[in-house]
């Protein structure tokens, strides 16, 4: 087994974090301070000239698509090289934040566009997407169905040549953005078996009859919406992939998103590690300074500890992601777990080691906290995935196999 | 056109004077290690130079086969090619006269760049031995670097104020920092492009010492002694801490 990292990944390591020290962190307290007007001055995290100079900058330096294949236009390096970008850019709260920074384009939406796209939509979703010039979201939970999905209630009918959709969707992400297109899932055949009963459509914001409800402020940064559709007519061509086979390609795109989101966890989690070891060391009390208490030794202790233990079995994903695997349900739900429950007691360690100015919005741990306790619900509650892991442990009745041969 | 820089290797300069530590006399094996600070600006320099006159550019370095990763960086920024002569010294005579052996294996250097002194030893006398054993002009603390109609035009910067010079023929600067030349952050592509880059390893040769010796090495204890400024206005308070500070010897 080798743990090295070559010369070049490195680099990447270094290029990033100078990056982040010219670039993120200056913009760090705009964000802490717009994080806290959000919900009454709605608007993004970043300014807009300064997000723009952020694309300009790092389209330049290639950062764009780094795990994205070069007939693309991404830089195919893979999920590892991804991985170690997206831990350096998570050191600041900018590039942590969903809501702050993000390096287009957003790989598993268009690997997923990518397998579905068809004559037209190519031009007209999958390259402006790979050109960053659309975004997309994706329109699946309903009020009474999130990851039971055989609950879902909008409905697309056949009329003629065309399909009639209506139904509300809710906490729909990038709602507030003018070049959103939607991946939109609707019941199909309600008499089908549930893996026919659901087809996904192309859904335009400015389509008669598709309305943005109201915002539904959270625990922190994530702005969702309401998306009613009112009689919403499309033609064949809005259909993404097959007539009731929605969730066959959506399974390709969780294995990647999952690394992603793990990789935030452990980028920020180094950050936060360092700002524990930085106040211990300077921070007196009693006559002595924190780091001689046995319990701030043990925080420190205990994060390095479930950092690292994550951090190896994230980049064990990557690596093998790299190696052509694809089936990363086992590995994408156990990081997804253990990164974001991992996160969430580092955190809460930090703030309580900082004491009152860990609780403060001018330092910006609470706002990782509030983050992090999201996470630990989107893309999947963290149940869920522990139900896959057992599930499939079960099913085959072994417990898991790390080991993949590698031949000379 | 063809330049050359001279480039050191050193430990994590950023790691403030209290968290040092020696061994042996010299920082910790622990430190990380990197291109030397002013080293950066004067690769950055050199590029710019090279992308105006379609030029080459070599990173020249005296140290040990482990400092190649980190000069690759120069590699990455824009060099097209390192050599490395390896070497254990810290004289600044021999690392000189090493120096001049390597750049006398290339062949017609138009121009030697170096910072304007290491990050570690901070001596600044390296580029001006070298350009004694070259037998051309030394100007050192150099911000601009033009080149017209054969000749070289370079600003000189310090904290005084700026001069003007103008040299023909090949010369050795050293370079110090100006928004100008803030080091490029190498892209991906040239990331990779680095590794392939050449390589050339020389032995050390065997150079007249200067005649010193170390007796001790020694980093400073920290001390706080606070002093309270008791006026009003910021604008004076800032006068007379500089005031405070020059009188003092700090500045």
């Amino acid at each position: 087994m080798d743990f090295g990292i070559s010369e070049e990944y490195m680099m990447l390591k270094e290029a990033m974090r100078e990056f982040v020290k010219r670039e993120l962190m200056p913009l760090e307290k705009t964000l802490l301070e717009r994080d806290m007007r959000l919900w009454t001055e709605p608007g993004p995290l970043i300014p807009k000239e300064d997000s723009d100079r952020l694309y300009a900058i790092t389209k330049e330096l290639g950062f764009w698509g780094i795990e994205v294949e070069e007939k693309f236009g991404g830089q195919g390096l893979g999920m590892l090289a991804k991985t170690l970008i997206m831990e350096e850019m998570c050191k600041s709260y900018v590039g942590f934040s969903p809501h702050g920074f993000m390096l287009p384009p957003d790989a598993p939406n268009l690997y997923y566009l990518h397998a579905c796209c068809v004559d037209d939509q190519r031009d007209k979703y999958f390259i402006p997407y790979c050109n960053h010039e659309l975004d997309s979201a994706m329109a699946v939970t309903e009020p009474d169905a999130g990851s039971d999905v055989s609950g879902l209630k909008t409905t697309a009918v056949r009329k003629g040549d065309k399909w009639v959709i209506n139904g509300t969707k809710t906490f729909i992400s990038k709602c507030d953005k003018d070049n959103v297109f939607f991946i939109l899932i609707a019941l199909t055949d309600k008499n089908a078996p549930t893996k026919d009963r659901f087809t996904a459509f192309l859904i335009d914001k400015d389509m008669p009859g598709v309305k943005v409800g109201k915002e539904i402020p959270v625990i922190g940064a994530m702005p969702t919406w309401e998306l009613i559709l009112n009689d919403v007519e499309v033609g064949d061509n809005a259909v993404l992939g097959d007539v009731g086979k929605a969730f066959i390609p959506l399974q390709n795109r969780f294995g990647v998103r999952r690394i992603e989101l793990a990789a935030r966890c452990t980028g920020m989690a180094e950050r936060i590690i360092q700002m524990m070891i930085d106040q211990a060391t300077t921070r007196t009390t009693f006559g002595k300074p924190l780091a001689e208490r046995q319990t701030v030794q043990n925080w420190i202790a205990d994060s390095t500890m479930e950092l690292e233990a994550v951090r190896l079995r994230l980049y064990y994903a990557a690596w093998k992601s790299d190696q052509g695997i694809t089936d990363l349900r086992s590995e994408g739900s156990s990081i997804k777990v253990t990164a974001t429950e991992m996160l969430s007691k580092v955190a809460d360690r930090a703030i309580q080691l900082h004491g009152g100015v860990g609780l403060s919005k001018e330092l910006g741990i609470e706002y990782v906290a509030r983050m992090v306790r999201i996470w630990r619900i989107l893309e999947g509650p963290n149940e869920i995935h522990r139900w896959t892991i057992a599930r499939q442990l079960l099913k085959e009745k072994k417990p898991y196999n790390p080991f993949v041969v590698v031949s000379d | 056109m063809h330049i050359a820089v001279l480039a050191k290797v050193v430990p994590d300069y950023l790691v403030p004077s209290m968290d040092f530590e020696l061994s042996n006399n010299r920082a910790h094996e622990r430190f990380s290690r990197m291109l030397g600070l002013y080293d950066e600006n004067a690769i950055e320099t050199a590029i710019q130079i090279k992308e105006k006159t379609s030029g080459s550019l070599t990173l020249i370095s005296y140290g040990s086969e482990n400092d190649i990763q980190f000069l690759r960086k120069g590699a990455a920024m824009g060099a097209d090619q390192l050599i490395l002569v390896k070497g254990t010294s810290d004289d600044a005579a021999v690392i000189a006269g090493n120096l001049v052996t390597a750049l006398q294996s290339i062949d017609n250097v138009d121009l030697v760049l170096a910072g304007q002194q290491s990050a570690d030893m901070d001596r600044g006398v390296v580029p001006g031995i070298l350009a004694q054993m070259l037998g051309v002009p030394f100007i050192p603390q150099i911000g601009y670097v033009d080149h017209e109609n054969g000749s070289w035009t370079v600003t000189q910067i310090t904290a005084q104020g700026k001069r003007e010079l103008e040299f023909s023929g090949p010369g050795v600067l050293s370079i110090t920092s100006i928004p100008e030349n803030v080091p490029r952050i190498p892209a991906v592509r040239a990331i990779f492009a680095a590794k392939k880059k050449p390589v050339i390893k020389l032995e050390s040769t065997d150079q007249k010492k200067m005649a010193l010796n170390e007796l001790e090495v020694a980093i400073p204890k920290i001390e706080c002694v606070c002093e309270f400024i008791d006026v009003e206005d910021p604008g004076q308070a800032v006068r007379i801490l500089l005031n405070r500070l020059n009188e003092e010897r700090y500045l």
